[in-house]
C-alpha cells in the first residue's frame, strides 16, 4: 500500500512540475516581451549613433542573462566595424561583457564554455580568452580558437598551428576552418610552419595551405613531395596542384610513379587541376594502374585534356589490359566527353561495371 | 525480482539520460551552426533515399531535401524498381540527364538501369534500379555517393532544415564515431508544408498521441541513456548519419532481415570492438525529423509484429556477443537488456497477466495484493512516462503552446490501460512468427497529413522494405 501510495505522490509531483514549468516559462515569456522589444529598440538607436538613455540602460542591465545574449545575438552576428564596436560598448555598459568575462574563470566547463560564445559574438574578451585556448575541455579549446581568429593581434597564428596537433578532433577542426578563414593573415605563419626544417608539418597545415593557395607555399610542397610519411606527399601533391608552377607539374608527373596509390590519384588530380596537357601520355599509362582509383582519376583528367586526353582514351579502348579498357570506356560514356550518351547501360558500361567491382 | 530488475534498470537510464542532456545543453547553448554551414572543411554529406512507388511525393521530398542547411550536400535518391511513375516525376521536376556510372561497386545490389544527374541541381543523383528492397536500396546508394558521410533517410521522413548541421557535430567532435542518431518525432497532427513540419502540434487521434509518448520515451530515455552508458545499438532508419567507408569495409546493410537498421549498428559496433577499428555510435536528443505513425490498431500491430521479428533476428545474428567480456559494456550490459527487457518482456508480460487471472480465479494469490501490483507496475510505467515528458519539457519545448504540450499527460496515463496490453501482444506474435520463419514485410498504410497540409503520402501503399517505418 506504502508503494502504490509513494507512487501516487510521485506521479502528482512530477504532473505539478510539468504544469508548473510549463506556466513559468509561458509567463516569463509574456513579461519579458515588452523589456525585450525596448531593448531591441535602445539597441538599433545606439547603432544609429544615439547614445542610449542612462534609464534604458538600466533596463537592458536588469534583463536576464539570457534575454541580454539573445537580444545582442540577433544583431552581432551581422555587424562589423564600427557598429559592431557600437554593439560591444553598449554591452560592456550594461554589463553583459563583465559577466562573460567572470563566466571564463569559471571552475565549470559550462560557463567558461558560455563566457567564450558570449564574448566571440560581442567581439571582446582581449585579456581573457586567450587563455582558454589551454583550457582542459575540447569544447572551450575550440570556442577560443574561433575568438582567436577574430582577433589575431591577441592569440598570434603560431599558437593556433601548434593546436593542429590537437588530441581531439573537434579542435583540429576549428583551427582549420579559422586558419582558412583568416585567410592571407595566416599565409606568412603557416609558410614558416610548413617549410621548418625537423619535424613534418601536421597533415592539417598542408590542407589550410591547400585552400589559401598562396604561391609562396610551392618551395615547401615541392621539398615535402619527397616526404617519407605517403599521407604527407599525397597532401603536398593537392598543394603543388593548387600553386602550379612548371617545377610543380614536373614533380606532379613524378609523383605519378609514387609507390602509394593514394599519392599516384592526388599527383593526378592535382595535373587535372592544373590543367597540364603534356603529361597526357603518363596519364594514358596510369589507366592500368592496378588502383581503381588511380585509373580513374587518371581518365577523368585525360578527359578535361580534350582532344588529346580523350584521343587516348579512344585508344585506351584498344587496350591489351581490360581494366585499362574499362574505365576508358566508362569516362568516354559521360555526357559531353565525345563519346555516347544513353539512358541505358551499354553492353560495354556493363561490362565495365562489372569490372569495377 | 525480474519486475524489480527492468525498473530498476530503467531508473538508471532514465539518470543517465538526465545526465546526458544536461551536458548536450551545455555544449549547445549560445552554439552558432552557421560557421559549420559556411565552413569549406566540413565533411561532405549524402543523403541516400530509396524510393519504391512513391510518384506522388517523390519531387516533393527530394526538393526538401535539397534545401537543407549544410555547405556539402549530395542528394543519391535511388528509383527501387517502382512500376508508377516515380523516375518521370524526377525527370520532370530536376531535369534529369543520364550518365553512366563512374563507381567502385563494393557492395552488392541488383543491377542499375541507369544514373542520372540533374540540369537544375547537380547535387542531385537518380540511380534507377531492378527492385531489390530498401537494404539493396541504400547499398546502390552507398556505392554511387561521394559523401564522407551518409545519411540514410526514408522518402516521407520529414526533417528539421538544421538537422545535418546537428547530426554531424559528433563527427566533429570525434574521430571515433561512426554513427549519429538523433530524435525522430510524431508529425500526425502537426501543420506540414513544402515537406517540412510548419507548425508543430501533438496528434488528435488517441493512438497516435499514445505513440507520441512512446516515441519521446523510447528516444529521451532509452536512448539517451544509452548514449552515457555505451550501448547504442539503435538508429532510426528514417534517419541516420554514417561514416560512408566505414559502412561499406563492413558490407553494407544486410538484405536478409527486417531489422537492418539495427543490425547494421550492432554489426558497425562488433566488427570496430573485434578489429580494433573506431566503432562509436552517438545520439544526439535534439529534435531532427519527424515521421507519420499509423493510427488505426491493425496497421500498428502489424508494425509491432514485424519490429519484434526483426530485434528477434538481430540478437539472433549476434548470439556471440552476450556475456562476452571482450564486447564491453555491448557484451555485458546492452545485449543482455535487448534479450530479457525488449525481447522477452511480451512473453514475462502476457505469461503474468494469465497467471495472475488464473491465481486470481483459483483463489491462489489475495486480490488487493493483485491489485497493488498491478499499480505499481502499470504507475511506475506511467511515472518513466510522466519524468521523459517533463525531460523534454526542460530541454527542446518543440509545441509552442502549453495546452499542447500537457495533452500529452493523458496519453501517458492513458497508454498502460489497453495499450501497453496489446502491444505485449503483437510484439509476442512476431516472436512467434519470427521461430516460424515468417519475414514478410506486410503492408502498411498511411492516412497521410490532413488535406490542408500539403506532402501527403500516397495512402496504402506497399511499403517496400519498411521504408516509411518509424521507430522502435
Amino acid at each position: 500500500m506504502r508503494v502504490a501510495l509513494a507512487e501516487a505522490a510521485l506521479l502528482v509531483i512530477t504532473f505539478l512540475a510539468l504544469v508548473g514549468h510549463a506556466g513559468w516559462v509561458a509567463l516569463r515569456a509574456r513579461r519579458q516581451r515588452p523589456h525585450l522589444a525596448m531593448a531591441a529598440d535602445t539597441l538599433a538607436a545606439a547603432l544609429e549613433g544615439v547614445n542610449p538613455a542612462p534609464g534604458d540602460l538600466d533596463d537592458l542591465a536588469a534583463l536576464s542573462a539570457n534575454a541580454q545574449i539573445g537580444v545582442f545575438s540577433q544583431l552581432a552576428t551581422s555587424l562589423q566595424g564600427a557598429q559592431g564596436k557600437r554593439l560591444t560598448e553598449v554591452a560592456a555598459k550594461v554589463g553583459l561583457v563583465a559577466k562573460a568575462e567572470r563566466w571564463c574563470v569559471s571552475k565549470r566547463w559550462g560557463r567558461r564554455l558560455r563566457g567564450a560564445r558570449t564574448l566571440t559574438m560581442l567581439g571582446s574578451g582581449q585579456g581573457v580568452v586567450s587563455t582558454l585556448l589551454d583550457d582542459p575541455r575540447a569544447e572551450v579549446r575550440s570556442q577560443a580558437v574561433q575568438w582567436a581568429a577574430d582577433h589575431p593581434e591577441a592569440a598570434p597564428v603560431d599558437r593556433l598551428l601548434r593546436m593542429l596537433r590537437d588530441p581531439e578532433a573537434l579542435c583540429r577542426f576549428t583551427v582549420k576552418d579559422s586558419l582558412l578563414r583568416m585567410g592571407s593573415t595566416a599565409t606568412e605563419p603557416l609558410l614558416r610552419y610548413v617549410s621548418a626544417p625537423g619535424q613534418a608539418p601536421a597533415p592539417e597545415a598542408l590542407e589550410v595551405a591547400a585552400g589559401i593557395a598562396d604561391v609562396r607555399f610551392l618551395d615547401p610542397a615541392l621539398a615535402l613531395c619527397g616526404a617519407s610519411s605517403a599521407r604527407t606527399r599525397a597532401l603536398a601533391a593537392t598543394l603543388v596542384g593548387s600553386v602550379g608552377g612548371s617545377r610543380g607539374t614536373e614533380a606532379l608527373t613524378a609523383l605519378l610513379s609514387d609507390a602509394d596509390p593514394s599519392v599516384r590519384t592526388s599527383a593526378a588530380k592535382a595535373l587535372a587541376k592544373l590543367g597540364h596537357w603534356p603529361a597526357a601520355s603518363r596519364l594514358a599509362e596510369c589507366l592500368r594502374d592496378p588502383s581503381w582509383d588511380v585509373r580513374r582519376a587518371a581518365a577523368i583528367t585525360l578527359r578535361g585534356f580534350w582532344p588529346t586526353g580523350v584521343l587516348l582514351l579512344r585508344r585506351a579502348l584498344s587496350d591489351s589490359d581490360r581494366f585499362a579498357r574499362d574505365m576508358a570506356r566508362q569516362v568516354l560514356d559521360l555526357p559531353g566527353a565525345g563519346g555516347q550518351s544513353s539512358a541505358q547501360s551499354t553492353p560495354a558500361a556493363r561490362e565495365a561495371e562489372q569490372v569495377a567491382r | 525480482m525480474y519486475f524489480l530488475g527492468v525498473n530498476g534498470f530503467y531508473l538508471v537510464l532514465l539518470g543517465a539520460a538526465a545526465l546526458e542532456m544536461r551536458r548536450h545543453r551545455l555544449r549547445i547553448r549560445e552554439e552558432t551552426r552557421w560557421r559549420v554551414l559556411g565552413s569549406q572543411v566540413a565533411p561532405t554529406v549524402s543523403m541516400l533515399v530509396p524510393a519504391h512507388n512513391e510518384g506522388a511525393t517523390v519531387a516533393e521530398s527530394v526538393r526538401a531535401l535539397l534545401t537543407l542547411q549544410y555547405p556539402r550536400l549530395e542528394v543519391v535518391l535511388v528509383n527501387d524498381g517502382s512500376t508508377d511513375e516515380t523516375l518521370a516525376a524526377l525527370e520532370g521536376e530536376f531535369g534529369l540527364v543520364a550518365v553512366h556510372p563512374i563507381y567502385r561497386r563494393q557492395i552488392s545490389h541488383e543491377d542499375v538501369r541507369g544514373l542520372y544527374r540533374s540540369t537544375v541541381t547537380p547535387n542531385l543523383v537518380v540511380v534507377d534500379k531492378e527492385n531489390g528492397g530498401k537494404a539493396d536500396a541504400l547499398n546502390a546508394a552507398l556505392n554511387v555517393a561521394s559523401g564522407e558521410l551518409v545519411c540514410a533517410v526514408d522518402a516521407d521522413t520529414l526533417i528539421e532544415s538544421d538537422a545535418l548541421l546537428r547530426m554531424a557535430r559528433p563527427f566533429l567532435h570525434g574521430d571515433d564515431v561512426v554513427a549519429v542518431g538523433g530524435t525522430v518525432r510524431v508529425a500526425n497532427g502537426s501543420q506540414v508544408k513544402g515537406g517540412r513540419v510548419r507548425i508543430a502540434r501533438p496528434p488528435r487521434n488517441a493512438l497516435a498521441g499514445i505513440q507520441t509518448v512512446e516515441y519521446l520515451r523510447a528516444f529521451l530515455f532509452g536512448r539517451l541513456g544509452w548514449n552515457r552508458l555505451g550501448g547504442n545499438l539503435i538508429i532510426s532508419g528514417a534517419f541516420g548519419l554514417f561514416r560512408r567507408q566505414t559502412v561499406i569495409t563492413a558490407g553494407g546493410y544486410l538484405h536478409e532481415t527486417v531489422g537492418e537498421d539495427m543490425e547494421l549498428v550492432a554489426r558497425l559496433r562488433r566488427q570496430g570492438i573485434e578489429q580494433g577499428t573506431p566503432h562509436r555510435v552517438e545520439f544526439i536528443p535534439d529534435p531532427v525529423a519527424w515521421t507519420e505513425v499509423p493510427e488505426t490498431l491493425r496497421v500498428l500491430g502489424r508494425q509491432r509484429d514485424r519490429w519484434q521479428r526483426g530485434l528477434a533476428d538481430v540478437l539472433w545474428r549476434f548470439r556471440d556477443v552476450p556475456l562476452r567480456p571482450r564486447y564491453g559494456t555491448l557484451g555485458l550490459v546492452a545485449f543482455p537488456y535487448f534479450i530479457l527487457v525488449e525481447l522477452l518482456a511480451p512473453v514475462i508480460e502476457v505469461a503474468g497477466l494469465i497467471i495472475l487471472g488464473a491465481s486470481l480465479a483459483l483463489g491462489a494469490v489475495n486480490g488487493s495484493f493483485a491489485l497493488l501490483f498491478f499499480l505499481a507496475a502499470y504507475g511506475f510505467g506511467m511515472l518513466l512516462s510522466l519524468l521523459t515528458l517533463v525531460l523534454d519539457e526542460l530541454s527542446f519545448q518543440p509545441y509552442e503552446r502549453i495546452r499542447d504540450r500537457l495533452v500529452l499527460v493523458p496519453w501517458a496515463v492513458l497508454e498502460s490501460f489497453g495499450y501497453r496490453q496489446l502491444t505485449a501482444y503483437w510484439r509476442l506474435r512476431g516472436l512467434v512468427k519470427y521461430m516460424r520463419g515468417s519475414s514478410d514485410w506486410g503492408v502498411m498504410t498511411r492516412a497521410g497529413f490532413t488535406p490542408s497540409q500539403d506532402a501527403a503520402p500516397d495512402a496504402a501503399s506497399q511499403v517496400q522494405p519498411d521504408a516509411r517505418a518509424a521507430d522502435r
